[in-house]
């Protein structure tokens, strides 16, 4: 039966092909606008901010996969990983929907963080651009921590943090300073490699 | 679609050979083809299932982050599988993130929107959604579309391998079975051979010749033992047979020696009986007129008694022809009454003698009967003789009946006495040749006692039988039941057309001419008892041919006919010069007279036909002619100068001679118009002067009239058929009688001369 379906698809002439492709395409199009316009976060009544700080807390929780903390990164085996936001916190409620998820076995916990003596309860540290102004003292502190830094701060990375969210044609992209990470003991996957934009000291 | 039923062993062994082949064969390729085809299309599911899990784990980053350039950078590595037409990758929303696509990117607008998971066959493509999954949790789906025209190609490949190794195959098979089918077919062949030839050649010497032990072996046996035993019996029978022909050339040797014993002894008998009746006969009237009352009483013993021993020598010869299975039938159709009126005549001064009174009880309408007259009258004349012999002062009754039933119908002829009568024992002997009811009736009564049995032999043979009821002291009843219509299963040769077809076409034939089969036959049979010789036309032009060959005498003309209807026949016969003189009869159902006059008919009648005026108008048609030159031909003197006598009183002109030859020389010198003929005379006989008479044409259409003391066999009268007109018996008549009958003769042959050669019996 196939063959046979086959054939008379050999046998169609040219300009029926070309115009059934055509009709395709454009269905293909409309579609793809459909799409567009649900994702449009006008449309579903959220400010672009608000969109970009679900997405950057989407990312965060998808960088756990990703990445392996040394052993001695958790102060417990088969703790907690916790995410702790140092500076203004503008994820909202982003960020409070992973509070508890189940990732790699263990149990998203999230922290506010104002004392940098609280940074090694951490795994990964979100630097706000509020902490612009000192950031390198904040970085310094870091330095010996196992603490996957990310920001979202111009030149985070090449001044030492590992991952820092960019803006790239008006998505979020980030990128990722390998050998930070390698001196603190953190394996980047290779993947994650792949989609980032990689920076040096 | 040819008959293989008909076909030769041959190619039946070969076809069936090449048909198992090929239908084996053909089963075994499609079957291959049919499961790789199927191996193909699961190993073609399986890689496309592998390719859409590798390629769903390498697009998992790409769809975690929503990057679309790693999702189509994910799916690139396709391009080294020439047979993935496109692949994409869709988010957990269903929009595309990454895709491939063979033609490049172009046709990325042909991507179908996400189906649901597993394969789809579609257009010749097998496609497969799958879902990419971290764990449990769904992250989106792959797509991948894979050409299978490879399938198709490889299905093409194999019906041309199919058909290849199929051709292949049967050659092989063709020139394999062609060669092996001899095994069965040489043995059967020569087998159906050899009984080709047994049963064209008769040739039961001929042997099947075996090949082997196998059924079709045994077969070949069976036919040789069949063959061996044929031969023998072939051989047994062709002995008896020739024993059989020999002896029974012996028997026929013998019979024929027999009968031609008969028959010279019923003439060597007869001739002096005859001239003893015949001269006592005249010697009585003499010695009447001379008033010698003494002479007259024992002239009268003399040829009462030669009447007796002629009656018993019939007898006699009778019985012994019977016995000789000699006797043969001589079927003709006469008129019942006159033939009972003919033979009461002859046996009233029988009854009188004793005397007794004869009653004849006879229905107006007894019709006519075809059966041999002589035996029907001479069969009556025995129960009447029989009836006054054993009767006095009494009364005989003749009744005569006709029974009309659906074969044909009976006459009844029954002949009652008030004589002595018999008993039961005596009825019992009735009918057995030399036995009378009593030995001492042969002392009392006279007689051979054969007239019973004769009579008896012969009712059976015409297909009747006779028989009595008797009481003694008070009388007996003959009953005689005969067939309206004898059937001789011999031979019918007395009317039969074939017998006329002898005669002499020229002189009397008249021409038939009608559509109607049934309408000729009828005119043909009426005609031919007429003396006519008859030939037949179905239609126009095959009259006017007839009538040109044949010379008719006459012509009777139907007038509706297709095609050329009768009055079209007349005017074109009036036309031809040749035979526009020959008179036409026209018959018809139109009266139209004058009309049929003015072209030239010389008579009309109308349909129904009168017998007796289509009868009068061909004879008026016939010149009559005046009493002229009779020539006697006869070895015995005293016959001679008895007819001479006879005739010359009729004021014809006698001239006589002894034999065939001195026949011969008188025809010579005078050409005579009527011919009396012995049969036995020494030098030439009376057969080979009838030969010898048709041979001049001139001669040929003299009438001649058979006299002879010889009894006719079968071949006699076909000898004589056709060319003579009467045989009359001597001694069977008194002087007499014969003379008057020979009057009667001459005067039927001189009102018919003209029309030479008619055909009648006694």
């Amino acid at each position: 039966m196939r063959f046979n379906r086959i054939a008379i698809k050999q046998n169609r002439p040219a300009t029926c092909l070309k115009k059934s492709a055509a009709v395709r395409c454009v269905c293909g199009l409309l579609l793809m606008a459909l799409f567009a316009a649900l994702a449009c976060p006008a449309l579903r009544a959220e400010s672009p901010v608000q969109r970009e700080y679900e997405i950057k807390a989407a990312y965060l929780y998808n960088f756990i996969n990703y990445i392996d903390w040394p052993e001695n990164a958790f102060p417990a085996p088969g703790g907690t990983i916790t995410i702790g936001v140092v500076g203004e916190n503008s994820f909202g409620a982003a960020l409070d929907v992973l509070n508890g998820k189940q990732v790699k076995g263990r149990t998203l916990a999230l922290k506010q963080i104002t004392d940098p003596k609280d940074f090694d309860q951490c795994q990964i540290l979100f630097i706000s651009s509020s902490e612009k102004a000192r950031l390198p003292e904040l970085l310094g502190k870091l330095k010996d921590s196992r603490v996957l830094t990310v920001s979202e701060i111009d030149g985070f990375a090449e001044q030492g943090g590992i991952i820092n969210f960019i803006s790239e044609h008006n998505k979020v992209r980030f990128e990722i300073n390998p050998d930070a990470a390698r001196r603190l003991g953190l394996n980047i996957s290779s993947e994650l490699l792949k989609l980032a934009k990689l920076v040096k000291s | 679609m040819f008959n293989l039923r008909s076909t030769s062993l041959k190619a039946k062994l070969t076809f069936l050979t090449m048909f198992t082949t090929g239908v084996a064969l053909l089963l075994a390729v499609a079957l291959l083809g049919i499961n790789d085809v199927r191996v193909f299309q699961r190993n073609t599911e399986r890689d496309l299932q592998s390719l859409a899990d590798v390629f769903g784990a390498s697009a998992l980053s790409s769809l975690d982050f929503d990057d679309q350039d790693a999702a189509s950078k994910a799916l690139a590595p396709l391009e080294h599988k020439p047979s993935i037409t496109a692949a994409a990758i869709y988010t957990k929303d269903d929009n595309v993130l990454g895709k491939y696509s063979r033609d490049g990117g172009s046709s990325s607008q042909s991507l179908p929107p996400r189906g649901a998971d597993g394969f789809r066959y579609d257009n010749g493509q097998l496609l497969i959604f799958k879902p990419i999954q971290r764990g449990t949790n769904r992250l989106g789906t792959i797509f991948v579309e894979a050409d299978m025209s490879q399938m198709h190609e490889l299905v093409m490949n194999y019906v041309a391998i199919g058909a290849v190794i199929l051709l292949g195959a049967m050659l092989v098979a063709f020139v394999l079975s062609s060669r092996l089918q001899q095994l069965i077919s040489r043995p059967i062949l020569a087998l159906a051979n050899t009984t080709r030839v047994v049963s064209e050649q008769k040739d039961y010497s001929v042997r099947a010749v075996k090949d082997g032990d196998d059924e079709i072996g045994f077969l070949i046996d069976r036919f040789n033992e069949m063959l061996g035993k044929m031969e023998k019996h072939e051989k047994t029978m062709a002995e008896v047979n020739k024993q059989l022909l020999q002896s029974q050339q012996q028997a026929l040797a013998a019979t024929e020696a027999k009968s031609q014993f008969l028959a010279n002894m019923s003439h060597e008998l007869r001739t002096p009986l005859n001239a003893i009746i015949g001269y006592s006969e005249m010697l009585e009237e003499e010695a009447e007129d001379a008033g010698n009352e003494q002479f007259v009483a024992d002239l009268e013993k003399i040829h009462g008694a030669g009447k007796h021993l002629l009656a018993l020598i019939n007898d006699i010869l009778d019985i012994s022809k019977i016995e000789a299975g000699k006797m043969e039938l001589y079927l003709e159709t006469f008129d019942v009454k006159t033939m009972l009126e003919d033979v009461v005549a002859t046996t009233r001064l029988l009854v009188q003698k004793k005397s007794n009174t004869l009653v004849v009880n006879l229905p107006p309408a007894l019709g006519a009967m075809r059966a041999d007259l002589t035996k029907v009258r001479q069969a009556l004349f025995n129960l009447l003789s029989n009836a006054s012999k054993f009767t006095e002062h009494g009364t005989i009754t003749l009744t005569a009946t006709r029974e009309d039933t659906s074969d044909g119908g009976w006459i009844v002829l029954q002949v009652k006495d008030t004589g002595i009568g018999m008993t039961r024992e005596q009825l019992g002997r009735m009918f057995q040749a030399f036995s009378q009811a009593d030995p001492s009736t042969v002392r009392k009564y006279g007689g051979t006692g054969l007239g019973l049995a004769i009579t008896r032999h012969f009712c059976r043979m015409m297909g009747g039988d006779v028989t009595v009821a008797s009481e003694s002291g008070v009388g007996s009843t003959f009953t005689l039941r005969l067939p309206a219509e004898v059937r001789d299963p011999s031979s019918e040769f007395d009317t039969a057309p074939l017998a006329f077809d002898r005669l002499p076409k020229e002189g009397n034939t008249v021409l038939v001419v009608d559509d109607d089969p049934s309408a000729r036959d009828l005119l043909r049979r009426f005609l031919n008892k007429e003396g006519f010789h008859v030939e037949c036309a179905a239609n126009g032009p095959e009259a006017i041919s007839a009538a040109k060959s044949f010379r008719p005498k006459a012509i009777t003309l139907d007038v509706m006919m297709p095609g050329m209807d009768g009055w079209a026949v007349l005017t074109k016969l009036k036309e031809e010069p040749l035979v526009a003189d020959i008179p036409v009869i026209m018959l018809t159902i139109v009266d139209d007279k004058h009309f049929g006059h003015a072209l030239g008919a010389t008579e009309y009648l109308t349909k129904p036909v009168d017998r007796d005026r289509l009868s009068a108008a061909i004879h008026k048609l016939l010149k009559p002619v005046q009493p002229g030159k009779v020539l006697i031909v006869d070895d015995d003197p005293q016959v001679r100068e008895m007819l001479t006598r006879t005739l010359e009183s009729e004021d014809w002109a006698v001239s006589t001679a002894g034999d065939g030859c001195a026949g011969l020389d008188a025809m010579a010198t005078s050409r005579p118009d009527l011919i009396l003929l012995d049969l036995m005379m020494p030098r030439m006989d009376g057969f080979e002067f009838v030969s010898e008479l048709r041979k001049h044409q001139d001669w040929r259409s003299i009438p001649i009239i058979v006299i002879t003391a010889k009894t006719l066999t079968k071949e006699d009268r076909q000898l004589l058929q056709g060319h003579v007109q009467k045989v009359l018996q001597k001694g069977d008549f008194s002087l007499d009688a014969l003379l008057a009958e020979l009057r009667e003769i001459v005067r039927e042959c001189v009102s018919r001369a003209h029309i030479a050669d008619t055909e009648v019996q006694i």
